[in-house]
């Protein structure tokens, strides 16, 4: 019972195959899982056919645990390399993984606080600029009294041997009233993006 | 096999399979995320990561199934308290159960407090805590036995062992197929699928920039291959070839934790090989119990739950035990 429990309600992988990731990727599948096609696709239909009405009689039990899984250990991995950098008066303090800039580093790289960075240099308007914006100008202003400006940028760059780092997106505070504005491709200022939601 | 498979069915499931590894696995578990929770503490981020925005806290949202709403700037800390007393008595086997039940609430409610932090480990380890307090494990190497002058337990259900297997398989099967349908895993002109994990800068120690590592694309690109069969293969798991397989995954997650900043994560699921290994780690620790004298006074091997399951290398040899 409890074995059954746990496999609908807590089934790692299953919850994005739904009927409409099969409907947009059939052909895809078929394409690139060549002689295991229809055993993905049985499996995929057999998910949403019989396991999803089962979890949702299990979901208020679910979620008070917070069990339910997605697993996907990095797919294939990002498509471009993301850095976010911070800098104070227009000098880098922090940069991703660079180790001659690591101001607040150990905050930044634990577990628990990198998907923060990480959405943020996916998004221009995700939720957790918010917070961390002002995580960020607290600390900044802590450490730096003298400084007049703080910004947090996402820094783009592709995997070809000459790509050039670019700033893609990002903010920027002045002094004296420390409010937050928008820069966009080359750092340059922007009107607010519009918001898109990255949580589900 | 039986020939009535409902029988067949019970008689698998509550077979008797040494608790030892699922105690380990219940200290290993317990003391990873005390690792991971004290090294957030001592960066100074549990108190900003857990908390409401309107009191300071980090994320911009929270999830509406947060219960304390309204229970003010001291609520979450108290909570983030609760729960790390609570993974302390699991790891120690005191009052193991209910701190178990009590802590994983807890962490589930940080996790619904700061959804950005609750990662896909995180919802592992807490199904698989729930699933250690239906097994045996908090009547072995536990304080609690030697407090309440209590026998230790040896054996537990097998149930429990299987549906770990059966939960490895889903987690690889799941990240396998999520990989299958990118052309970069095989043969695609790109960087390879590997070149691209070990070189993400939010995620890994290696530096992309650094136009050496491009001489390794043949080596990145095979090791992807690997790692991709590996993955949608998992259905070995279930079968008396687990623990061979369960080598490769091990050597994957040490990997991981070399070249990745993925904190618990490997210590987290290097916690599960500890009962896929079993039959390779039961010499040991048969082995450690005959040093470690003091361990055997808490052991009683007659106290009647079922055989005594002593590392046998004639028997030994299936999936589960």
């Amino acid at each position: 019972m409890v074995g059954f429990f746990f496999l609908c309600a807590g089934t790692p992988g299953t919850r994005s195959l739904t009927p409409k990731f099969l409907k947009r990727n059939r052909k895809t599948i078929h394409a690139k899982a060549g002689v295991l096609a229809p055993v993905l696709v049985g499996l995929i239909e057999a998910n949403f056919q019989y396991r999803v009405p089962i979890s949702k009689h299990f979901l208020k039990v679910q979620s008070v645990f917070r069990i339910a899984q997605n697993w996907g250990l990095y797919g294939a991995g990002p498509k471009r390399m993301r850095r976010l950098q911070i800098s104070i008066d227009g000098e880098p303090v922090y940069l991703t993984n660079d180790p001659a800039l690591r101001w607040r580093a150990p905050q930044l790289t634990h577990r628990k606080i990198r998907p923060l960075p990480d959405t943020m240099t996916i998004k221009a308007e995700a939720f957790n600029w918010t917070g961390f914006s002002r995580w960020v100008l607290n600390e900044a202003r802590a450490d730096f009294p003298e400084a007049t400006e703080v910004s947090v940028v996402a820094i783009f760059r592709d995997h070809a041997v000459n790509a050039e780092r670019r700033i893609h997106h990002g903010r920027r505070a002045r002094a004296p009233d420390w409010s937050w504005e928008h820069l966009g491709p080359g750092g340059v200022r922007v009107e607010a993006p519009e918001v898109e939601a990255d949580e589900p | 096999m039986s020939r009535n498979p409902w029988m067949w069915w019970v008689r698998r499931a509550n077979r008797p399979v040494d608790v030892r590894p699922w105690a380990l696995l219940r200290i290993s578990l317990a003391c990873a995320v005390l690792f991971d929770q004290l090294q957030m503490w001592a960066v100074g981020m549990s108190g900003v990561a857990y908390q409401l925005f309107e009191y300071g806290g980090l994320a911009g949202f929270h999830r509406p199934q947060y219960w304390l709403l309204d229970g003010g700037p001291m609520a979450a800390p108290m909570l983030w308290g609760l729960w790390m007393v609570c993974m302390a008595c699991v790891a120690l086997g005191v009052a193991t159960r209910p701190a178990i039940l009590i802590g994983v609430l807890a962490y589930a409610q940080l996790g619904h407090l700061f959804p950005t932090g609750d990662r896909g480990v995180d919802r592992l380890v807490r199904t698989v805590l729930l699933m250690l307090m239906f097994t045996n494990a908090h009547r072995c190497y536990a304080l609690g036995n030697v407090l309440r002058r209590r026998a230790r337990l040896r054996t537990t259900a097998g149930w429990a062992t299987d549906v770990l297997h059966l939960l490895l398989v889903l987690v690889y099967m799941a990240a396998g197929f999520m990989k299958v349908p990118e052309a970069a895993w095989w043969l695609g002109s790109g960087a390879p699928m590997l070149y691209r994990i070990l070189t993400d800068p939010m995620a890994s120690y290696l530096n992309g920039e650094n136009p050496i590592y491009r001489n390794f694309w043949p080596l990145f690109r095979v090791a992807g291959w690997v790692t991709v069969t590996w993955e949608v293969c998992s259905p070995v798991f279930l079968t008396r070839y687990a623990r061979w397989w369960g080598l490769v995954g091990i050597t994957m997650h040490v990997g991981i934790a070399i070249t990745m900043k993925l904190g618990m994560f490997s210590y987290g699921m290097l916690s599960l090989y500890l009962v896929v290994m079993s039959s390779f780690l039961l010499p040991w620790i048969e082995r450690a119990e005959a040093r470690l004298g003091w361990w055997r006074g808490e052991t009683d091997l007659s106290s009647g739950q079922g055989p005594s399951l002593r590392y046998d290398p004639v028997s030994e040899g299936t999936a589960s035990e």
